[in-house]
């Protein structure tokens, strides 16, 4: 993932390891810091895999690259971005998974785990509205931000039916 | 802080062709003044049912609901009609302005019906057509105006007698998200910088989660509560996003 | 209070509001027409109550031919020797008095009312008999030739020259075939007054065939307190003749307008429920169209008097602007119909015609408002 950010980047235009990290920051609405390992670990990957290349060396001593992208970076960056997503990790849900084993374990109670779990959600939920309210103007950071509420709002709804199914559950056992 | 609306054991049984249906059935519960209340649940868990009877619009079949202390059920139509003017503002999901009257007169009206002077109200008006921000749109009819723009005046009209307890069903309900955004931005804000307590009833979790509590209905009863209270740092959530999606 | 909403509900439905205007001002105007016919009547009956003053007819009914349906009667018949007789008879002003013959030559159009014109056969000379404190305003006032004539003013209307225009001193006309010049004309008078055409008794007697016979004798009596023993004397000297004076006018004239005037206050009631009815289709359907902004109006505070005064409002509009409408159209259609109308009259069923029009508008809102006043809050949620 962070890999093809950088490939992206590159496609652009070259740049060396400072510039990536200022560009990465500003585009994410600048509330993280990257740190540069990660990003060298993730240009020498690129280039050991023929990826990305030094396109120059600055000879201030302190070995500042500058790198830039191959053809076959090219290749492997619009393979990426033209194939579309696959939903399957985003189904994961674990507090379906603490459910089951409550109720495998024979721990009642699914209705507080529901409730705290519902509150739980509703402090993210809370917590993103103002996170969109607050970042309207940045496209990026928004689209994030209501793509998660959008999420919860469904997680929140599949826990009233998690309520409604294991009451009937609860009452026909 | 004090009680504004309570429930006590509060039903509500409907009665239609010989056949009775129990919409609410045993709810207590209490507001507290510059609270800002949700009530959520699946439709039929009698979210409109219960927010008629804390309007003074309807009364329960048994229970109790004091306004301020007083039991609505001991107050003739009359009384219940001066706490509705007064006291109590009702924003409805379908806006219900009336389509005759222009922006500005819908917001006096509730002062007319209120018994506000003629002086106060252009002022009051006034000011609430700048915090709803459609004093450009004063003279425009209902018709004239998006979904937003007229929710907004219905808030403005709801708020025009500076009621203790503000009501509204679905307020977003018919509304697309930014806008419902907004109205539900406006809400917080009255409660937030006014003091003015809200209850809203909605389906909409996002909604919801405007509220500093949040009821959770189902099949006529309190479910679940939650508290939401506590500052809030975007930027953290930002972060933990991030951290997330480029993991 | 919520009338500026009242007058804004209306303007909303224009085309409706305007159309139910006019149903109010069709049925009003035809009140008030009404009202000015039969005022007209009455004002007729009074002025004609009074030339007979100090006056009684003596007539001979045909059996069966009642005073009341045509007077003075033109089926009456007295031999003129008798006739003269009574002239001489006891307390008789004979100079004042007169043999007289009726014909009529022209009847009328409007219901219940006397000829068109009728002849007047009168002695000469004795042509106050029958005008009484009438008085000629034009020409002469004594049919001197045997063919003058003196006209009333319906009369002179409807032998004038040209439609519309009176005929003139001494234009000649033509009646029963023979010609006849004008010589007088009558001030303006009741109508029995105004559709006579004065002439000689004798022509009369010679033109319509009636030679030998009079219809009545009028005689007034010498003193003003004289009429009663006058008419004592006549009634048993001649029991077979009958004696009209003022009060059995009063009293048989009466008897013949009771019946129409309950035909016309049939029609009046008739045309008020007609009004009350359409303002109040109108209002119920507008309650019913209107129930969730009503059930909006109780949510957000208003008592269920405001919403009954907003609805007895929107009604009285309706009707008080119908009322006031009426009055010119009344006035064309009176113009429209006989030419004529009768403005101090109108202006008067006018005035007492907003009463009315509250009554109309009150009373049409009253089954609307209690609809309206039952409407529950909750009915503002409703949207389906
Ligand atoms: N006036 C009425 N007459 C009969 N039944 C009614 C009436 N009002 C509500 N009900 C019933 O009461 C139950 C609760 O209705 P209510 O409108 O309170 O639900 P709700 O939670 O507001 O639902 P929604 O989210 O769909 O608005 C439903 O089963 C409904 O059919
Ligand atoms: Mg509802």
């Amino acid at each position: 993932m962070f890999a093809y950010t950088i490939l992206g980047l590159l496609a652009r235009q070259p740049h060396h390891g400072y510039d990536l990290k200022r560009a990465i920051e500003q585009a994410l609405g600048g509330s993280r810091e990257i740190n540069f390992g990660q990003i060298y670990t993730t240009l020498g990957r690129l280039e050991r895999d023929g990826l990305a290349e030094v396109q120059s060396e600055a000879d201030d001593g302190r070995g500042k690259k500058t790198y830039r992208i191959t053809a076959a970076g090219r290749r492997e960056l619009e393979a990426w971005l033209d194939q579309p997503v696959v939903k399957n990790e985003s189904f994961k849900d674990a507090f379906l998974v603490k459910l089951i084993v409550r109720h495998l374990a024979g721990y009642g109670d699914a209705l507080a785990a529901i409730t705290r779990q519902r509150q739980a959600y509703l402090k993210q939920l809370r917590g993103l509205t103002a996170l969109a309210a607050e970042k309207a103007d940045q496209p990026f950071v928004s689209l994030l931000a209501e793509g998660a509420i959008l999420h919860l709002q469904a997680d929140l709804r599949w826990l009233d039916l998690c309520d409604e199914r294991l009451e009937s559950l609860e009452s026909s056992s | 802080m004090s009680t504004i609306i309570e429930t006590r054991n509060v039903h509500r049984v409907f009665g239609l062709n010989g056949m009775t249906v129990e919409a609410v059935r045993g709810i207590s519960l209490a507001v507290q003044a510059g609270e800002f209340v949700a009530i959520v649940g699946p439709s039929g868990s009698g979210k409109s049912s219960l927010l008629h009877m804390l309007g003074a619009m309807d009364r329960a079949s048994q229970g109790e609901v004091l306004f301020e202390g007083q039991d609505l059920a001991r107050l003739g139509d009359g009384q219940r009609t001066d706490l509705r003017a007064s006291k109590i503002g009702f924003v409805f999901q379908t806006f219900n302005l009336m389509p005759t009257l222009n922006v500005y007169e819908n917001i006096e009206i509730a002062m007319r019906l209120g018994g506000v002077p003629r002086r106060e109200r252009r002022q009051r008006t006034g000011d609430l057509l700048a915090k709803v921000g459609l004093t450009q749109r004063a003279r425009h009819l209902p018709r004239h105006l998006s979904g937003g723009e007229r929710q907004r005046v219905a808030i403005a009209r709801a708020l025009a007698n500076r009621p203790r307890l503000l009501l509204a069903d679905e307020p977003t309900g018919n509304l697309d998200s930014r806008t419902g955004t907004g109205i539900l931005e406006l809400l917080r804000a009255v409660c937030s910088q006014d003091g003015q307590t809200v209850i809203i009833v909605t389906h909409d979790f996002r909604a919801a989660s405007y509220a500093d509590r949040v009821l959770v209905l189902r099949d006529g009863r309190i479910r679940g509560e939650t508290r939401l209270q506590g500052d809030l740092d975007t930027h953290q959530v930002l972060g933990q996003l991030l951290e997330l999606e480029l993991g | 209070m919520l009338i500026d909403i009242a007058f804004k509900n209306l303007w909303q439905r224009r085309l409706r509001t305007i159309l139910t205007i006019l149903g109010i001002v069709v049925a009003v105007q035809l009140y008030l027409s009404i009202g000015s016919i039969m005022r007209w009547y009455d004002e007729d009956l009074q002025g004609r109550l009074l030339a007979f003053g100090g006056k009684v007819y003596v007539q001979r009914l045909v059996s069966g031919d009642l005073i009341s349906e045509d007077f003075p009667s033109s089926s009456s018949s007295i031999d003129t020797e008798m006739a003269q007789e009574l002239l001489g008879g006891e307390g008789v002003d004979p100079q004042t008095s007169s043999l007289a013959l009726f014909v009529t030559v022209e009847r009328s159009l409007r219901p219940f009312s006397p000829p068109l014109v009728i002849a007047v056969g009168i002695q000469p000379g004795h042509e106050g008999a029958f005008l009484g404190t009438f008085a000629v305003s034009d020409g002469a006032a004594v049919l001197r030739g045997e063919r003058d004539v003196i006209l009333g003013r319906d009369a002179a209307l409807h032998y004038g020259s040209r439609e519309g225009e009176m005929a003139t001193v001494g234009e000649t006309i033509v009646i029963a075939g023979e010609t006849f010049t004008v010589i007088g004309l009558l001030e303006p008078t009741p109508t029995l007054f105004a559709s006579a055409v004065l002439l000689p008794l004798e022509t009369a007697q010679r033109v319509f065939d009636r030679q030998g016979t009079v219809s009545a004798v009028i005689l007034t009596a010498r003193e003003v307190g004289g009429v009663a023993a006058m008419r004592t004397w006549v009634e048993t000297t001649y029991p077979a003749l009958s004696v009209t004076g003022q009060e059995e006018l009063a009293q048989n004239v009466e008897e013949m307008y009771a019946n129409m005037r309950l035909f016309f206050n049939a029609i009046n009631t008739t045309i008020i429920l007609v009004a009350i009815v359409v303002i109040m289709i109108v209002m119920v359907v507008a309650v019913m169209e209107r129930r969730r902004e009503i059930g909006t109006l109780r949510a957000i505070g208003a008592r269920k008097r405001v919403i009954l005064g907003m609805i007895v409002t929107e009604s009285l509009i309706i009707s008080l602007i119908g009322v006031i409408l009426a009055l010119p159209a009344s006035i064309g259609m009176n113009q429209l119909a006989w030419g004529s109308f009768y403005p101090s009259e109108i202006l008067l069923e006018w005035l007492r015609s907003f009463g009315i029009a509250i009554a109309i508008g009150v009373l049409a809102s009253l089954l609307p408002a209690l609809q309206a006043m039952r409407v529950d809050p909750l009915e503002s949620l409703r949207y389906e």
